[in-house]
């Protein structure tokens, strides 16, 4: 009798394991996140002194701009992260046709800067209008977001500058690798 | 009870294969992957997907008692890049609606929210007394962009699961 209970309980048992079959499908479709390398700077409060004492002529013409910055620099990047000056032209242009105007060697620049893996040229450079001179270089994996660098610019007056204001175009350019 | 033995049997025989040739049988498939392309964190935040994921389901032998589900989960918990940190799965967060492309079953769709290692049902229904039952899932995904991501190329799978009871 018993025995007859159970088989009876197993054949309604398996019945209704046999209703509960499930079908199943999967598919497992690829996701891809590219994070791609930031660089950008834009430049602000860019000034640049006047010679107030003509008769100093060992007086320095100083200046400061202020570089407005991003970078995310590859953590297997190269050591070209960087941020770079450049005279845009090969001599400045005065505001005088016959003025003679200083060499672009004659202006000087430096920067400071600060953050993890952030390292500015803090010693005075000489400008080039053919070569560019690194500001502020990146360590690979260095990750700046909205952050501000300071240039410094300055010339050595001389007695051979015709009084006149002097233009001189600048490149800055950064670089995330 | 021999009698009853003898019944019980031919239920086994007889009724078991017909419980086994009315289940349904459910295929599943999708329009491709998923691409994010990211930005500057400071001017996009969320990150869209370029594309949406279209997950279509077609169930045969449908049943109109029956139930049908979609479920998604991440394969695993991070995406993973060749130099940059992994970066949590659970940044991404998708949202789906549904459509029912033919068949006369239903379907209702879950609120989006962040993708995780464990199943999440997305989609599910009655699969309707017409056969085949094919219904549409579109996924949208973002990802919550950050300056903490290394610039890098990372991979990570979905992983959707359909089933049909």
């Amino acid at each position: 009798m018993n025995k007859n209970l159970i088989f009876i309980l197993f054949v309604l048992i398996f019945g209704c394991a046999a209703l509960q079959a499930q079908s199943t499908a999967a598919a497992t479709p690829t996701m891809t996140l590219t994070i791609p390398q930031v660089a950008s700077v834009s430049i602000s409060n860019f000034t640049m002194g006047t010679s107030t004492n003509p008769g100093n002529f060992s007086a320095s013409l100083q200046g400061t701009a202020t570089l407005n910055y991003s970078v995310r620099v590859p953590k297997n990047g190269s050591p070209n992260a960087k941020i770079t000056v450049q005279a845009a032209s090969t001599s400045a242009t005065p505001g005088g046709s016959s003025s003679t105007a200083p060499a672009v060697s004659a202006f000087e620049y430096s920067a400071t800067a600060s953050g993890s893996g952030v390292t500015p040229s803090s010693s005075w450079q000489s400008l080039s209008g053919s070569t560019a001179g690194t500001l502020v270089t990146f360590a690979s994996g260095t990750k700046v977001d909205a952050s501000t660098a300071t240039v410094n610019f300055r010339v050595a007056d001389s007695p051979t500058f015709d009084a006149d204001t002097f233009t001189l175009p600048l490149t800055f350019t950064i670089s995330s690798q | 009870m021999k009698l009853c033995r003898l019944i019980a049997t031919a239920i086994l025989i007889v009724g078991a294969p017909l419980a086994v040739k009315a289940a349904a049988t459910v295929s599943l498939s999708t329009s491709g992957g998923v691409t994010f392309s990211a930005g500057n964190p400071s001017l996009q935040p969320v990150t869209p997907a370029s594309t949406s994921l279209v997950a279509t389901i077609t169930i045969n032998g449908a049943k109109s008692t029956d139930t049908w589900g979609l479920k998604i989960r991440g394969l695993n918990s991070n995406f993973t890049g060749s130099s940059g940190l992994p970066i949590p799965s659970s940044n991404v967060h998708w949202s789906a609606s549904a459509s029912v492309i033919d068949g006369k079953g239903t379907v209702t769709v879950a609120s989006g929210q962040n993708l995780s290692t464990t199943d999440i049902t997305v989609a599910s229904g009655l699969e309707g007394n017409k056969s085949p039952f094919t219904v549409q899932v579109i996924f949208t995904f973002t990802i919550t962009n950050s300056w903490t991501y290394d610039a890098d190329t990372y991979l990570q799978n979905l992983v959707l699961t359909a089933t049909a009871n």
